[in-house]
């Protein structure tokens, strides 16, 4: 460096270049972060402190009620409601899951072949698995809370009916109230007996008892009750008893082992000869296991241990169901996760499980297309052309079949079509197998569009089934009524978004035609649809559009309501497709007229593949506007998801109308866990550009 | 080798360009372009008017035979359902009396006249334009029409045969009032929140930033009905019943400044006395002051750039004046300018008396909706401020510039310009949104044309009065937003 | 191939017919006169360059020509159809002129393969195999036949403009018109534009060029055109516009741009 001339106007480096050095500590790092990020100034950290103090308030507040205080029974308790209604029939619910697998195959096929899966995706999905075991395997050591039921001299007495495991030892306490403080439920944790369908319940018993000594009318200090802890088995047999309370207030303390797994019943009986005059007393049962219950479940117990013992005294049955019990007191975190989350896990994990399944699968079948290939064959090609020979064949053989249905309808028609429609979709799949094989992307690309146009045919048969002309033929038809839940909500929304696609199109070209009336038409239709609220359309639906004629009186409801969402919906998607053929330059349209194209294939070939490909990020949005729109049916009383939550919140038969947050928070979350999927999804189109023009392809 | 000799020879098109061409000479029919354009929307406009003729005479042939019509006079049947919200529906209105007959068709004359006058205006200059004034045609022949079904001395008895106290047309008019009632406030509220998450996505605190963000996103990603139906029923389930109320005073029976119960919130409502008047007249004088002020001061700035300094000049006189009002208002009037009604739980009663009540119903939609629109805002606001090109923001800083100049002169005119546009949208949607006050039990439009519906079963009549309400309303919205626009346009050019 | 390009150029003289003739023509944008009393004739396999200023309406005739623009008087009539609102004489017009643009116009969603073949399967009604046989030939001949399946997006700017002529040359035109087909290309790349052109222009088409390329005026017109203001100004042979101008507007744009 010293040997260099140095003076003003001139300066050459020195040969060699300084090294490179690290930056200061305090500008990288942990702590270069988090000055940059959140203490930049004096008032960034007065914000960022305001900030944290009130989101800890917020989630301290919010996780206290969610875990400790919430009773997400109402939802994890009525999964199978909630995902296709209360009045789907039970035994066609596989048709339901086999379309979900159908749709998880060929989604993820397609991302095998057209796209990857990120890293992140991966590891969400083992985190979720692996904690839809430990949690449940974990709370098998948490203790189940005790069930108190209460006894009163002028009470009848519950029998509560339960399971046992050989060798399970239970302990039932007889424990008498005799002083005001025990009749504080403060100091109870554990679950009362509280059923809406039963007018006096152990809880209403316990109420009218602790009034009465609030006012004074009663001494809590009486008590000459003379009762007994007894346990039945399945027979109504006595096969353990406890001695009488005669007056006495100490505890009595049945130890019970079980001497087979199976059904018993507990209850407390008064001695008939003297059955004393006052008193009240806990029944407490500990370590019973009737709880963890769901649905499923309780259909599970009775297949595996034959339905539950009769109650023989009349008023005094108590189910077993959860939904009859209400918790009382401050749950521990431990029992949120044994009491509220297992039983949900354990629902949905094997559903859960088989889609991460055949998911894989997919994804594996998708990836390796692009991988390896079969060389292309004269018998290849021959084969191909024969398949596709055939499923022409199977169509026409179904049109045939149908018009001989129709003209006179007899239960071999049903095998009939089912057969053809089964050999028709074997036949294009192993047509799209094959062209799987070729391993060229451009093949499998059309094999995953045909897989896909193919499952739309086997979807609406599974949902549909036949028209029934025999009693047990194959997949009954199920009328669109039943239909509810979750499949609903997303029938709903998929049949509005393809439905209106054409539609949409249509009117968007015909606003942006140079035809004035035409384009004054449309713009009319489209702006009157987009200006009044969905609902008025609803209403319409509802009301008006069973008077409209063309069938449209006979027809269904969901029906009616599909045609309202799809011309709503294609009003908007017309003018999200508008916005995509006003950006294809004026150039495409010139250049296309120059060679001789006329309008319509300009528009067909040039100007709408331009348009939509530039709008599919708009049109996922709108898809999701609309998913979020389907919410808006149940005020026309379809019971989609909201509306079936609805239901459940409003049937008196439950408890559950104390328990709107709970049910609403679980909706609104099943909503946003869709909603945001769908948004993801296309903001990452969005950010791939496959939006706008392809240019890294082949 | 070809010359031209002169330049220039521009001429103006020909004349007969301007008349109306159906044909051109010459050509068979089937292959002028013309002619084929002219077929082609005559059959659109068969197509699409003979498919709503065949729908509307189904419609009224089906409904015929089930005993409904389309007859409108079903909204001047009695509407019999308690309304408990909003402007009474079964007190007769008094300019309704025969006294005011005169007036009422001097008024009908004038809004028809100044109709009429804006037609010809807008058709005069829309016709120097070169424009064929189709729009004020139209609106003028309407009118027109409209004299010969209800001209002027007709006017009073027909609006008392429509507006009587109780009747449906009442009935919707508070529904109407309720419906303004929510979105305006909705629409202030969520205006200003939305501009603060907005610019929280963009700050630089990553906690705020965080925040903000899970904000838009939740309330973005999921439906507004559960959103409401959620507030609402969260209120009611954890606010006490009436005989519970929280208030200030022990047991309600006090005068209260505040009340809340799960029927509503109530707060004190101050009723103007003899002089409250000077107090608002004061109010306007110091507005009035205040704008000249801070005339004179941009004026002083334009001239010799001395800083305007806005708040410093026009807070005193924004805070005096009306003191002066306030202060010569209490003084004639004994020493108070208002007479408070206070919310009170009487000894024994249903519920809370007196006060300005604000239903759970309100409350919870105005929650739900503000709360909604102004995630939508949010994205709005940062993705308009996001687009301004950093190159601006370096060529303001490189003026020398300061950070809120930049943001209040460069940043903000510009993406002002990107964020109004579809600002509009979303007040539109929160106008169609409120529709949602049902499931709240909110008396808004459509839940009164729901309730009448329910009352005489005739759905026709009030579906086409819902519709023709909620496209005013939606036009009124987007046709405001479009004013202010191409105001902002014309400040930024 | 060079006793090809022999054969080829010693057919190309310019013919007698007159295949595109403009009478009077006159075109208007709302009040601004664009085209002006235009009168011009074209021979066949003659090679026409028009220059001009900008907005001297040289690309509006053009345009014209093949009905992308409207006139409002006059007729223009090609290869003895007149063009008017008569649509059955629109496309076949259509049909005779191919066109290649400044902003070369590729459709940007198809390969070149598919831009080239798009308009002889849904407008000349070939087979695929025959389109396709058809396009690679002409790629081959432009030099570009071993991008055929790449997308637009993928080549330069020149490559892009030699599937454009030979996107248009696939409908196998009579007249070929160029509006200004090197002005949106980088320096390097407008001599392999060029080339085509001039190959294009040896082998006997009848071409119409919108160009501010001097040299390519020089060495391959046969006509020169001056335009400004709306208005033919100047016709000539290359030799005598470009060394005796006689207009005063055509000597101040030659004096400014050379």
């Amino acid at each position: 460096m010293s040997e260099q001339p140095m003076n003003d106007s001139y300066y050459v480096a020195p040969v060699e270049a300084p090294a490179s050095r690290r930056p200061p500590v305090t500008a990288t790092g942990l702590i270069g972060w988090l000055k940059e990020n959140l203490f930049s100034s004096i008032f960034d950290t007065i914000v960022t402190l305001v900030t944290i103090a009130l989101v800890a308030l917020f989630l301290w507040r919010f996780l206290g009620w969610a875990m400790l205080e919430a009773q997400w029974e109402v939802a994890f308790l009525n999964l199978r409601e909630l995902s296709v209604g209360q009045q789907f029939p039970r035994d066609e619910i596989w048709r339901i899951t086999l379309i979900a697998q159908i749709i998880v195959f060929l989604s993820l096929l397609s991302v095998g072949v057209w796209g990857r899966l990120t890293r992140s995706v991966a590891i969400v999905i083992l985190t979720i698995i692996a904690f839809a075991f430990i949690v449940p395997f974990a709370s098998r050591t948490v203790p189940e809370p005790p069930i108190y039921t209460f006894v009163a001299e002028n009470y009848s007495v519950r029998q509560v009916n339960f399971i046992a495991q050989e060798g399970q030892e239970i302990t039932f306490t007889l424990a008498p109230l005799t002083s005001p403080e025990e009749y504080a439920l403060a100091d109870i944790d554990g679950y009362i007996e509280d059923d809406n369908q039963q007018a006096n319940t152990s809880f209403d018993a316990f109420n009218t008892v602790s009034r009465d000594i609030d006012r004074e009318l009663r001494d809590p200090a009486e008590f000459d009750l003379n009762v007994s802890l007894q346990v039945w088995n399945i027979d109504g047999l006595v096969i353990e008893e406890s001695a009488y309370s005669s007056g006495s207030t100490d505890d009595i303390v049945l130890e019970f082992t079980a001497p087979y797994s199976g059904w018993f019943t507990y209850t407390a009986v008064f001695d008939e000869e003297n059955p004393g005059t006052i008193g009240s007393a806990w029944v407490i049962a500990d370590n019973i296991d009737v709880y963890r219950s769901t649905t499923g479940a309780q259909l599970e117990r009775v297949e595996e241990y034959g339905e539950a013992p009769p109650l023989d005294c009349p008023g005094c049955g108590t189910a077993t169901n959860r939904t009859d019990m209400r918790f009382q007191g401050t749950r521990t975190v431990a029992q949120w996760f044994s009491l509220q989350l297992t039983p949900f896990l354990l629902e949905t994990r094997s559903m859960f499980i088989l889609m991460v399944i055949v998911g894989a699968v997919a994804y594996a079948i998708g990836k390796l297309t692009t991988m390896v290939g079969l060389a292309e064959t004269p018998a290849l090609k021959a084969t191909e052309r024969l398949l596709l020979i055939f499923s022409a064949l199977w169509i026409v053989g179904w049109l045939g079949v149908q018009v001989a249905n129709a003209a006179n309808p007899t239960p071999a028609m049903d095998t009939l079509r089912l057969f053809i429609m089964a050999s028709f979709v074997v036949t294009l799949f192993i047509y799209a197998v094959l062209q799987f094989s070729k391993g060229s992307p451009q093949a499998s690309s059309q094999a995953v569009t045909l897989m896909w146009v193919l499952s739309f045919p086997v979807v609406i048969t599974l949902l549909t089934g036949f028209t029934n002309v025999q009693p047990d033929a194959p997949l009954p038809p199920i009328q669109t009524g039943l239909l509810g839940g979750m499949l609903l909500t997303l029938l709903l929304s998929a049949v509005a978004i393809i439905a209106s696609f054409p539609i949409g199109m249509m009117l968007a070209i015909g606003r942006q035609s140079e035809l004035p009336v035409v384009s004054l038409l449309c713009t009319v239709f489209i702006e009157v649809l987009r200006g009044v609220p969905l609902i008025t359309l609803l209403f319409m639906g509802r009301l008006i559009l069973p008077f409209f004629g063309f069938g449209l009186g006979d027809v269904d409801l969901v029906i009616r309501i599909m045609v309202v969402l799809t011309l709503f919906t294609s009003a908007y998607l017309a003018e999200v497709i508008r916005g995509g053929l006003q950006i294809v330059p004026r150039g495409q349209l010139e250049a296309s007229g120059a060679l001789g194209l006329n309008g319509f294939w300009t528009t067909v070939l040039i100007v709408l593949p331009q348009a939509l490909r530039a709008v599919i990020p708009a049109i996922m949005g709108q898809a999701v506007s609309l998913f979020k729109d389907t919410s808006l049916v149940y005020i026309v009383s379809l019971f989609e998801i909201l509306g079936t939550m609805n239901q459940i919140l409003g049937d008196s038969q439950t408890g559950y109308i104390a328990f709107p947050r709970e049910g609403y928070l679980f909706v609104g979350i099943v909503y946003f866990v869709f909603s945001y999927i769908m948004a993801d999804v296309s903001r990452r189109i969005e950010r791939t550009g496959s939006g706008a023009v392809r240019r890294d392809t082949i | 080798m070809a010359v031209a000799e002169d330049m220039g020879g521009s001429r103006p098109p020909p004349k007969q360009r301007r008349r109306i061409q159906l044909t051109t000479p010459g050509i068979p029919w089937y292959r002028d372009i013309l002619v084929i354009r002219i077929l082609m929307q005559v059959a659109f406009v068969i197509l699409f008017v003979g498919g709503l003729g065949i729908a509307f005479l189904s419609l009224a042939g089906n409904l015929q035979e089930s005993n409904l019509s389309l007859d409108f006079n079903i909204y001047r049947a009695p509407f019999t359902v308690a309304i408990s919200e909003g402007p009474s529906v079964t007190n007769n209105w008094i300019w309704l009396n025969g006294d005011y007959d005169t007036a009422i068709q001097i008024v009908y004359t004038g809004i028809i006249v100044a109709i009429l006058g804006w037609v010809g205006y807008s058709s005069y200059q829309q016709n120097k334009r070169d424009e064929l004034p189709i729009t004020p045609v139209l609106i003028g022949l309407l009118t027109i029409i409209f004299v010969f079904i209800a001209p002027p001395n007709e006017v009073p008895q027909i609006l008392r045969d429509h507006f009587f106290g109780g009747s449906m047309l009442r009935a919707f008019f508070t529904g109407i009032a309720n419906t303004i009632k929510v979105v305006v406030t909705s629409l202030i509220a969520c205006t200003i929140l939305g501009i603060l998450v907005g610019i929280g996505l963009l700050s630089g605190n990553f906690l705020v930033r965080g925040v903000s963000k899970v904000f838009v996103e939740i309330f973005r990603n999921t439906p507004l009905l559960i959103q409401l139906l959620f507030i609402y029923r969260t209120m009611t389930v954890l606010l006490p019943f009436p005989r519970q109320s929280i208030c200030q005073t022990d047991g309600c029976t006090g005068n209260n400044l505040i009340a809340m119960n799960a029927r509503g919130l109530w707060i004190v409502n101050p009723q103007s006395t003899d002089t409250t008047v000077i107090f608002f007249v004061a109010i306007v004088i110091a507005i009035a002051v205040a704008w000249f002020v801070r005339r004179s001061r941009f004026k002083l700035q334009e001239e010799t750039g001395t800083p305007p300094k806005i708040v410093r000049y026009t807070l005193p006189v924004l805070i005096i004046i009306p003191l002066i009002g306030w202060i010569i208002a209490s003084v004639l009037n004994g020493g108070s300018v208002f007479i408070n009604d206070y919310p009170i739980l009487p000894e024994s009663g249903p519920n809370i008396v007196g006060g300005y009540q604000i239903t759970t119903a309100f409350f919870a939609l105005f929650v739900g909706l503000t709360l909604y629109t102004a995630a939508f805002i949010a994205e709005i606001v940062r993705a308009g401020i996001q687009a301004v090109p950093t190159g601006q923001i370096e060529a303001a800083r490189s003026q020398g510039l300061n950070g809120s100049q930049v943001l209040n002169l460069v940043v903000l005119p510009q993406a002002l310009r990107l964020i109004i546009p579809p600002l509009g949208n979303q007040y539109v949607n929160l106008g169609k949104n409120s529709s949602l006050a049902i499931a709240v039990t909110y008396f808004d439009t459509y839940r009164i044309a729901q309730l009448a519906n329910n009352e005489s079963g005739q759905a026709v009549p009030f579906f086409v009065g819902l519709m023709a309400i909620y496209l005013v309303l939606s036009v009124t919205l987007s046709y405001l937003t479009n004013i202010v626009n191409s105001a902002t346009k014309v400040k930024t050019r | 191939m060079e006793q090809e390009q022999v054969n080829e150029r010693q057919e190309a003289v310019i013919g007698t017919n007159e295949i595109i003739q403009c009478v009077e023509v006159n075109k208007w944008y709302g009040e601004f006169h664009v085209l002006k009393d235009i009168d011009l004739n074209v021979k066949e396999r003659e090679v026409l360059v028009i220059i001009g200023p900008s907005g001297s309406g040289k690309s509006t005739l053009i345009r014209c020509m093949n009905r992308l623009e409207e006139h409002q008087e006059g007729q223009i009539i090609i290869d003895g159809i007149e063009l008017s609102n008569d649509i059955s004489n629109i496309s076949a017009i259509r049909r005779e002129i191919g066109m290649v643009f400044q902003s070369f116009n590729l459709f940007p969603h198809l390969t070149v393969l598919q831009n080239v073949t798009l308009a002889q399967r849904y407008v000349r009604r070939r087979g695929r195999a025959e389109a396709e046989e058809v396009a690679l030939r002409l790629l081959r001949r432009v030099g570009i036949s071993e991008q055929a399946n790449k997308y637009p997006g993928q080549l330069s700017g020149g490559q892009q403009q030699r599937v454009a002529i030979a996107r248009a040359l696939a409908m196998e035109p009579k007249i070929m018109l160029f509006d200004e087909p090197t002005s949106a290309l980088d320096p390097e790349m407008i001599k392999e534009v060029l080339d085509v052109m001039k190959e294009l222009a040896r082998s006997g088409m009848t071409m119409v060029v919108v160009t501010h390329e001097m040299g390519f005026a020089r060495e391959v017109a046969d006509r020169v055109i001056f335009m400004d203001s709306g208005r033919i100004v100047e016709v000539g042979t290359p030799e005598h516009f470009f060394e005796a101008p006689s207009h005063d507007r055509t000597k101040l744009f030659l004096s400014q741009i050379l």
